[in-house]
């Protein structure tokens, strides 16, 4: 079986500006696939081919086994796109906005009480049926743009920053009603700036200027020897202050990179530069008890370290 | 062609509608306001202007002329004064628009067969007043020449060798209400369709809506159909108030067929809804739609023929009048309401408007097109 989402080759210009440049990957069914990149790197571009809104200028994606080219409207009825801004009829209650979108797609009436009788259990809108949109705080309305986005059983949704702008507790809701669409065997396609949301993902792909400059599952990733040089390891030391352990270690010729992750300094040091001896260091300049522990890299260290390999091999 | 979703987007526009009663009103009560506010101030018939009299003769000949001043009805006597620089004053004080000089030996050289002469003095400042004050003025010479002719030859009721007798036909009382009232159904359904449509469009695309259609399987086709017949709809509505506006108070009744104004009426607004997506493309929020459509409209009002007469406008402006749709309209509404004219007789004007209503009609969908890409 063909997975939901492959993408070969994708390229768009617009006249002399390539905005996405032979950008490839594949989306198996159920996963949650994490698209992420710097505005205007690429993204939305991205998004509006697969959705059939913007014809590719090279290569072709194929949504659910249909080509973009050439099936674009049928690949609409079988998808669904909720946008990062709240893009609902603020005026029209949470009943009458998902039955639009019911009868947007064309679903008959009885078709039309049965999804919103489910999608309103499913997202515990029950209560908040009568109430105008423009009325909800940002959780629900995000709910709501879900359960609109759903009403038609679309196979692959795709989702754009939805968690921009809403609170810790709606986010972490959101997430869990999107691990368990994904358990129900849709495919999402996910954009976000967090870093813990895309360690979230089963596969994540980063676009910079117009490329795919990584694209894999998180712990894959962590251990592409571009984000780990050879002969290098990462490492967190816990000392106080950690601005002056930064600046003293930077210093050092042994170490490659560091940089503070809250409140303890991540560093790249060569495999020589053992436990033992960046102790040592951390003692002679006086910062006494300092802790030192082997850290696997971040997604944002992966990020980081593809964005500045891509940058040497561009502009060297 | 597929209608997914047309039924669906119709019937939100209505709830949109429903839901936002103010700016349903604001959009249809301005045209009613505008019939009835034109009508009465837009009106160039000039009657009772203020006039002050120097009458330094006082006899029966001067009383005589200044009653037929009177009696034209354009012409009343404000003030009477007693010298020259008073009369004057007068005038430059906007007491009195005309200042009537009369010679102390007016009756004398009347009687005498003389030429007994009348200084008439105009406020020039609004021509059209000083014009008709003029003719009128003229006029009251004339006929005291046909009068004094009757009187030498002995002939009571003497002919004049030239008889002109205008008859008005249409407009019997030449009235200037006649020709607004129906000219404001045209730039009434100009403001509100190009303004709801271009709003329309806008407000979706603010709120990132327009997107989330688009993703949807409907065409833009059906689209744009479930947008605008509610629009559509309302316009008709707003012409049928007009037209009992019209009716009710200045009491002008359709002359022709309401069925061919009404279906006429549709080309004008497919026309004026194309300016109107056409304004929602180039807009980037509601304010600047607002503003284009105001933009688009003063040219209407002014070179279309709705104030000024179309053909003592400059080259220049004549030539930009012939790309009005409003300049058409205005022809087919003031022939159907006033003349009873048939759709034969406005052919003319039926086929340049049709014509443009496909031109900015198929222009204005490739442009929304273009703009969604």
């Amino acid at each position: 079986m063909t997975p939901p989402i492959v993408v070969e080759n994708l390229t768009k210009r617009f006249g002399h500006f390539t905005a996405v440049d032979h950008v490839s990957f594949e989306v198996a069914k159920g996963e949650i696939f994490g698209f992420l990149g710097p505005n205007g790197s690429g993204k939305s571009t991205v998004i509006r081919m697969l959705c059939g809104l913007l014809a590719p200028s090279e290569g072709d994606a194929s949504l659910l086994g249909m080509s973009v080219r050439r099936n674009a409207a049928e690949i609409k009825r079988r998808i669904g796109y909720m946008s990062q801004q709240f893009s609902l009829y603020r005026d029209l209650t949470v009943r009458e906005n998902m039955r639009f979108f019911g009868r947007l797609y064309g679903l008959s009436r009885d078709k039309i009480d049965q999804r919103q009788k489910e999608l309103g259990e499913y997202l515990g809108l029950g209560p908040y049926l009568d109430r105008q949109a423009g009325l909800l705080s940002g959780g629900w309305k995000q709910r709501l743009a879900l359960a609109s986005a759903l009403m038609h059983e679309p196979e692959i949704v795709f989702l754009d920053e939805p968690t921009a702008g809403i609170d810790p507790v709606a986010r972490r809701e959101l997430w869990n009603l999107l691990f368990d669409l994904s358990a129900r065997g849709i495919t999402l396609f996910v954009t976000t700036h967090y870093m813990d949301e895309a360690e979230r993902c089963t596969v994540v792909a980063y676009i910079y200027l117009s490329k795919l400059i990584a694209y894999g599952e998180p712990s894959e990733l962590k251990k592409l020897p571009e984000v780990t040089p050879e002969g290098c390891r990462r490492i967190e030391i816990r000392a106080e202050p950690v601005t002056r352990v930064l600046d003293r270690f930077r210093a050092h010729p042994q170490v490659r990179s560091a940089t503070i992750f809250g409140e303890a300094a991540h560093l790249v040091v060569e495999e020589r530069f053992t436990d033992e001896a960046v102790r040592q260091f951390a003692h002679e300049q006086g910062f006494s008890g300092a802790l030192v522990r082997n850290v696997l890299p971040t997604l944002e260290d992966v990020f980081v370290a593809m964005t500045l390999a891509e940058e040497k091999k561009r502009f060297p | 062609m597929k209608l997914t979703g047309c039924i669906a987007i119709l019937h939100k526009e209505l709830i949109h509608m429903a839901r936002d009663p103010a700016t349903l009103i604001f959009s249809m009560l301005p045209p009613i306001v505008q019939v009835i506010a034109f009508g009465i101030a837009i009106d160039t018939d000039v009657r009772d202007l203020a006039t002050a009299v120097y009458d330094q003769d006082g006899k029966e000949q001067s009383r005589n002329f200044i009653q037929a001043l009177v009696n034209s009805d354009v012409y009343k006597i404000s003030e009477y004064v007693s010298s020259h620089e008073e009369l004057i004053r007068s005038l430059v004080e906007g007491r009195a628009v005309v200042g009537v000089e009369i010679p102390p030996d007016f009756t004398d050289r009347y009687k005498a067969g003389q030429s007994a002469s009348a200084a008439v003095y105009l406020d020039g400042s609004n021509n059209t007043i000083a014009l008709q004050a003029m003719a009128t003025a003229n006029g009251i010479g004339l006929q005291s020449l046909i009068e004094q002719l009757g009187q030498l030859t002995g002939q009571a009721h003497p002919v004049p060798p030239l008889d002109v007798r205008p008859r008005v036909l249409f407009n019997p009382d030449l009235l200037s209400a006649n020709f607004f009232v129906p000219g404001i159904i045209g730039v009434a359904i100009q403001l509100s369709l190009t303004m709801l449509v271009a709003f329309a469009i806008v407000r979706e695309r603010e709120i990132g809506t327009l997107e989330q259609l688009m993703v949807s399987p409907a065409t833009r086709f059906a689209l744009l159909l479930g947008k605008l017949i509610p629009y559509v709809g309302l316009a008709y509505i707003q012409i049928g108030l007009l037209l009992l506006a019209m009716r009710l108070c200045f009491g002008i009744p359709v002359h022709g067929s309401v069925v061919l104004l009404l279906a006429l009426s549709g080309i004008f607004a497919i026309a004026v809804i194309g300016i109107g997506l056409i304004i929602s493309t180039a807009a980037k929020n509601q304010v600047q739609a607002t503003q284009l459509a105001i933009a688009t409209l003063l040219p209407s009002i002014f070179l279309s023929g709705f104030i000024y007469p179309r053909d003592t406008m400059p080259l220049f402006f004549y030539v930009i009048s012939f790309c009005l749709p409003l300049t058409y309209f205005l022809e087919i509404v003031r022939g159907i309401v006033l003349r009873g004219a048939e759709f034969i007789n406005l052919i003319s004007s039926v086929i340049p408007l049709s014509f443009m209503a496909v031109i900015l009609f198929t222009l204005s969908v490739i442009k929304f097109r273009k703009r969604l890409d």
